[in-house]
């Protein structure tokens, strides 16, 4: 039974899984090394920013794909060794604005940070 | 085939996606404020402020400014006509609270009312570009008045130098005026007399006749005293007249050294053996021996020839000046250059009043001197030029009555 956007210690889970599992579920899911290099970018993810995952994987998530979260209220918060934060924020769907929900996630011990999203 | 239409939706599409992309915040509303489209760096820069004023809707833009630019929203609304520009590339200073600190930046923004319905904003965050421009405009101005400092200082002296020049241009004159005034008049007269005295006793007595001698013999007396008066005050006054004008002038030099400095290879030998020529008068008139032990083959070093001789005249003026303040039995300055430690060091040594141990490190602080009449700015001076040079200059004396010492270290 795959966790809901809001599951604790979800990030232990989805170090574990692959893009089929990831393409599955309901919400947005961009999965970065510790440096922001996009890893996997799901279903969700893609329809809901509007870009294809073939386009975002191996870019720089912050820089590349998304400067909207280029700020200290997104990309900034990944400079600490540990986020798990869920915030109300804003999305650009090309130009069209999309209210989203995140979750910010990262923690010390796994080699990979994420970013989980869901339209509001 | 595509039609016209998809190629046209195609071609808007991508045009979008460049607008998404552009490094400058983007956003079109409705005339309420609304939001309709906003570009990615929109995003990135309005979103902070939409959290910080806690509107989390984050769909208004004029309520944002409302908040941020109290004002700003309001000349916004007030526009009434059916299109145009309403303000254009203006900045504008936001306090916003970042964690614990306050901090403010600074923005531009460029607002045009498109059509009857809809507003477009272009706005971007340019703080860094502010403050660098605030620091640039600081370091051109601390220029600009260092500057000034630097010729206001520089014209002083020229006027000083001018009104020195004049004064002593006017005692050569009162001199030589002295020097013309011939009191061998008085003696031709008196000795006139002292002729004629036979012919003078039945006239007007004896004893008159004598008392009249007597009265220009004590004239010629007088008169020769303050003759020689006058020109020992005129010749002291001449030498201190020298002395402004010589510390003038290094002031002068070293000013000049502020705007540019002429560096070429130099001799240490024939820099010091110029200045000791030209100090030979002086030190000859003065009794003092001069032993100098400069190898013809000491290496050149890079400095400003001009401003190095000024250091050893006044490192050779102080030697020979302690001397007569200390009324030495020898009156000796020995002058050595050598290669120490891969450094060209110079000594400059007398026998002369040497300096109190509680003086000696505050010698170079510009203002203190030993002299009686100097004005302590030699020292501090001939340091500033040898550092200038990345050299050292140090000062050694074993305390009063015992000489002194100054070596003078430049890199090879």
């Amino acid at each position: 039974m795959s966790p809901e956007f809001s599951s604790v210690n979800i990030i232990a889970w989805l170090e574990e899984q692959g893009d089929q599992v990831y393409n599955s579920l309901p919400f947005g899911l961009v999965k970065m090394t510790t440096d922001g290099i996009i890893v996997a970018y799901n279903k969700a993810e893609s329809d809901i920013a509007g870009v294809a995952t073939e386009n975002a994987i191996g870019k720089h998530f912050f820089t590349g794909v998304a400067p909207c979260t280029n700020n200290f209220m997104v990309a900034e918060k990944y400079n600490s060794p540990d986020v798990d934060e869920e915030m109300d924020y804003m999305f650009t769907y090309v130009t069209q604005p999309t209210k989203v929900r995140l979750r910010l996630l990262k923690s010390v011990g796994h080699s990979h940070q994420y970013l989980l999203v869901k339209k509001r | 085939m595509m039609n016209d239409t998809a190629a046209m939706q195609k071609q808007v599409q991508k045009m979008l996606s460049i607008i998404h992309q552009i490094p400058v915040g983007l956003v079109e509303s409705d005339l309420s404020g609304a939001i309709t489209q906003i570009n990615a760096k929109g995003v990135q820069l309005l979103m902070p402020f939409f959290m910080h004023y806690e509107l989390a809707d984050a769909n208004n833009i004029l309520s944002l400014l409302d908040k941020m630019l109290p004002g700003f929203a309001a000349v916004v609304r007030a526009f009434n006509k059916e299109s145009g520009n309403i303000v254009l590339q203006e900045n504008y200073g936001i306090d916003l609270r970042k964690k614990d600190s306050r901090d403010t930046r600074h923005f531009f923004f460029t607002v045009n009312k498109i059509d009857a319905n809809s507003l477009s904003f272009m706005f971007d965050d340019i703080t860094e570009f502010y403050e660098r421009e605030r620091k640039i405009n600081q370091v051109l101005h601390d220029q600009a008045v260092e500057k000034s400092k630097f010729e206001m200082a520089s014209n002083i002296l020229h006027d000083i130098g001018n009104a020195v020049v004049g004064f002593g241009s006017y005692l050569t004159r009162v001199k030589r005026h002295l020097l013309e005034y011939d009191h061998d008049t008085l003696i031709n007269l008196e000795n006139f007399f002292r002729k004629q005295q036979p012919q003078l006793i039945p006239i007007f007595g004896e004893t008159k006749t004598q008392a009249l001698l007597d009265l220009l013999d004590g004239l010629i007396l007088n008169q020769k005293k303050s003759k020689e008066e006058l020109n020992k005050s005129l010749g002291e006054q001449m030498n201190i007249v020298t002395h402004i004008s010589e510390i003038l002038n290094i002031q002068r030099q070293y000013i000049r050294g502020q705007e540019s400095t002429i560096r070429d290879k130099v001799s240490i030998r024939n820099i010091v053996n110029d200045c000791f020529s030209m100090l030979m008068p002086t030190l000859h008139k003065r009794n003092i021996i001069v032993q100098s032990n400069i190898p013809v083959d000491l290496p050149l070093i890079i400095g400003d020839k001009t401003r190095l001789m000024q250091v050893f005249l006044n490192l050779l003026k102080n030697a020979a000046e302690s001397i007569v303040i200390g009324e030495s039995h020898t009156r000796q300055i020995d002058i050595v250059a050598r290669v120490e430690n891969d450094e060209l060091e110079v000594i400059i040594k007398d026998t002369g009043a040497g300096i109190d141990p509680d003086v000696l490190p505050k010698l170079f602080t510009r203002g203190v001197t030993t002299k009686t009449e100097g004005n302590g700015l030699g020292l501090a001076n001939c340091r500033s030029i040898i550092e200038s040079h990345d050299g050292r200059l140090i000062l050694k004396s074993g305390g009063t009555g015992m000489g002194a010492e100054a070596i003078a270290h430049f890199k090879i």
